[in-house]
């Protein structure tokens, strides 16, 4: 396929040599043809550097997250147990939510 | 006007009751929408006069982008220049359509997070001292009267001239009372409403004018066809000795047709096209306070952004109603707009070096009808009123904000405003005097000698401002010295180019090719260059600036919220304290002579009250209000879908613009 429109274009750029060897210069591609052909490469440029940007920052931030995570663990990680750093005061088998509360507001400030 | 009729003899002049009448209808239109707004708006304080209070939605925000950029002098500019060499000259309207994005998406969320009024200001926020502002302020005030109005308003009476045929000192003087007028007492909010009834104004009437001549040539393929063959029927010169006319001199180009001309060979060669344009385009929509401060008006960054959408589509328009019908003037009438021959010329136009300014103007008095003559010079009125207000009104922010104050640290809001005000006249009677030498100067193609002129002296600020917001690492003296040292190299250019003359293609400009060899959109981009390298290379050599003075006035920091240790926070100390000291001695002095208050004349009255100036005055904040204000972060948040919106928008803007260029490159 992608062969064939490489042939095609290259009759076309061959016909607009031979007109203009009959002395009159002419366009190798329709203007509109050259619009649409612009259009399309534009297009895939933004949506190489979409997918590019796309992966890049869901990269950096998920690595962000596993940092945060190990910095929480290592500092849970002290003489108490982990279950014990979270463990609520009020209530002896109620928990709160320290870690994810903690990493959420790293990651706003990032 | 009968007068001048049998002056001039034969020529058709706007002098019936169609014409006429549709003028009046379209003073009276603007004058109620201005007078409108002045009653929607608070003109009375720096914020309401200088930036709409900052209410505006998009559409008058893209609107009046639009009418401030366009001026009479694109209508005869761009269609004069079109007429002499084609559509390339399109390519510094649709260059605009990309720089008009990177304005509303990188430069404006910065200066709106820094919150600034004026360009100066926010230079004086970054780098801290006085001498840059200083400099920036007195720089763009040059360019305004040097460039735009003057050469605005010599196009404007062109028109008039060739349509009227008045005197063109009374016709200027007499438009630019009425824009003064206008501009004077309405503000910011007054101009962007008008400025909207105005684009509808120069959108409908060019579209009009441009089926009319459209029609008349049969077609855009017969303007095709026919534009190779427009040659004027005199082309030999009375005397061969003096002057041998070549044929390339007055023969159509043969790539009349392309925007991208031959890097070397081409009169607008592309790599000046492409990237020459995209440098003094950064500097006119980026950091030009003309554009910025309508920016600024807007109710929130998403409006702005919706904003320059719009006038990006609305910027697509000036090639087909401007450069195209300047071309088909010239299929239609090639002995006049075409002409070669200086005593033919100076008959025909009055200057020798060629007439293809008069490309628009012979276009609407010969082909349009009656009662659309009228439009078409309500057309011009538009264009020429609505981008002289927004130049008249900025400059006079520069010089109040950043002038005035310097001068007198403790004026206070009223007298600012009676200073701006005042500054108007001063800029309307500066640009009177001015156009005599432009008369002068002007060789034939208007559009040619703005660009050269401007892509001269912006390629610096340009380059300062790009780097000020993306690079960190940019100090005060390296931005001073690369404006300095940019200054040096534009002068350096332009001195010999005004010393040897232009040159035209009968009679080729004696200055040498090393110096004047370079195409000035070239030597924009050499000198953009340049500039940054010397930016850069003085500011590594010298100590940096602290994070805490840069929060929110760098692209990356935008989102920042620290509290940011203002490097001008000193000066701003002691003009408020200033202030305070004046507040006070005017109190004093109303105390003991307040029976004299009563016997104010009603004419000052009127006066203040036609101005926007209430009589009374907010008092000064104190010490603690000031500190209390600057914790209210701006906030340049936006709601993520309608964000997603204009993304997308602004994506599929940029699509159509990319096939514009290439389905005329």
């Amino acid at each position: 396929m992608a062969n064939a429109v490489q042939v095609f274009y290259c009759l076309l750029l061959i016909l607009g040599t031979v007109t203009a060897q009959a002395g009159k210069v002419e366009r190798a591609l329709p203007n509109w043809l050259t619009g649409i052909i612009a259009v399309a490469v534009f297009l895939f440029l933004v949506f190489v550097a979409f997918i590019v940007n796309k992966a890049w920052c869901k990269g950096s931030s998920q690595e962000e997250k596993v940092s945060v995570a190990t910095n929480e663990h290592a500092m849970t990680n002290g003489s108490n147990t982990n279950l014990d750093s979270v463990r609520s005061h009020e209530h002896n088998s109620a928990y709160e939510n320290v870690t994810f509360h903690k990493s959420e507001e790293t990651v706003t400030v990032m | 006007m009968n007068k001048s009729d049998e002056e001039t003899g034969g020529r058709v002049f706007i002098n019936n009751v169609a014409d006429v009448g549709v003028i009046i209808g379209y003073f009276v239109i603007v004058i109620g929408v201005g007078i409108w707004s002045m009653f929607r708006t608070n003109r009375g304080t720096v914020g309401g006069y200088f930036l709409a209070g900052r209410t505006m939605v998009w559409w008058p925000v893209g609107a009046s982008l639009f009418a401030s950029n366009i001026g009479s002098g694109h209508f005869v500019g761009l269609a004069g220049t079109g007429a002499a060499s084609g559509i390339a000259v399109g390519g510094f309207e649709w260059n605009a359509l990309f720089i008009v994005l990177l304005l509303g998406w990188l430069f404006v969320p910065v200066y709106l997070t820094a919150g600034v009024i004026t360009m100066p200001q926010y230079l004086k926020k970054r780098f801290g001292g006085t001498r840059i502002s200083l400099y920036l302020s007195v720089i763009s005030l040059f360019l305004y009267i040097f460039t735009k109005i003057s050469v605005d308003m010599f196009s404007g009476a062109v028109f008039i001239q060739q349509a009227l045929g008045w005197n063109i000192y009374i016709a200027v003087i007499a438009l630019l009372s009425i824009t003064a007028l206008y501009t004077v007492t309405g503000g910011l909010a007054a101009l962007m409403y008008t400025d909207t009834v105005q684009t509808f104004v120069i959108i409908a009437g060019a579209f009009v004018l441009m089926g009319f001549s459209f029609y008349e040539v049969g077609g855009y393929s017969a303007l095709l066809q026919k534009y190779g063959s427009a040659l004027p029927s005199i082309s030999s010169s009375p005397d061969f000795q003096r002057l041998n006319i070549s044929t390339h001199c007055y023969s159509p180009r043969e790539d009349a047709f392309h925007l991208l001309r031959h890097p070397m060979k081409g009169d607008l060669p592309w790599p000046g096209v492409v990237f020459g344009i995209a440098i003094i385009g950064g500097w006119y929509w980026c950091s030009d306070q003309v554009i910025v401060q309508r920016c600024l008006a807007a109710r929130s960054l998403t409006h702005v952004k919706a904003g320059c959408i719009l006038c990006g589509y609305l910027k697509l328009l000036p090639m087909f109603l401007m450069v195209f019908p300047g071309m088909i003037s010239r299929v239609l009438y090639p002995d006049e707009v075409g002409c070669v021959v200086p005593q033919v010329c100076k008959r025909v136009c009055g200057t020798e070096v060629g007439c293809s300014n008069i490309a628009y103007p012979k276009l609407v008095v010969s082909v349009m009808p009656t009662g659309l003559r009228g439009l078409m010079l309500a057309v011009m009125l538009a264009a020429l009123m609505s981008s002289l207000a927004s130049i008249f009104n900025s400059s006079s922010t520069l010089f109040t904000m950043d002038i005035w104050t310097r001068i007198r640290p403790q004026a206070r809001d009223r007298e600012l405003m009676i200073v701006g005000r005042i500054w108007v006249l001063c800029i309307v009677a500066i640009s009177i005097c001015w156009i005599p030498v432009v008369q002068a100067a002007q060789s034939g193609q208007l559009f040619d000698y703005i660009q050269s002129v401007t892509s001269y002296l912006a390629p610096p600020i340009a380059a300062v401002f790009f780097l000020a917001i993306f690079v960190k690492r940019v100090n005060e003296p390296g931005a001073f010295w690369g404006l300095m040292g940019g200054l040096v190299m534009g002068l350096c250019r332009i001195a010999p180019e005004f010393y040897f003359g232009t040159g035209s293609c009968l009679v080729p400009s004696k200055c040498p090719t090393l110096i004047c060899g370079v195409h000035y959109l070239h030597f924009a981009v050499l000198l953009f260059l340049c500039t940054g390298i010397l930016v850069l290379l003085v500011s590594y050599c010298t100590p940096p600036l602290d994070d805490k003075h840069l929060h929110r006035l760098v692209f990356s920091l935008r989102y920042s919220k620290e509290e940011r240790a203002d490097l001008d926070r000193e000066e701003e100390e002691r003009g408020r304290n200033a202030r305070r000291e004046a507040e006070e001695k005017n109190k004093a002095a109303c105390d003991e002579d307040t029976p004299g208050d009563g016997g104010k004349s009603g004419l000052a009255r009127l006066i203040g009250w036609f101005c926007g100036l209430s009589g009374s005055q907010v008092s000064e904040p104190t010490e603690e209000e000031v500190v209390e204000a600057s914790k209210v972060l701006p906030d340049i948040n936006e709601d993520p879908d309608w964000k997603h919106f204009v993304n997308a928008n602004a994506l599929i803007m940029m699509a159509v613009a990319v096939y514009f260029w290439a389905f005329y490159a």
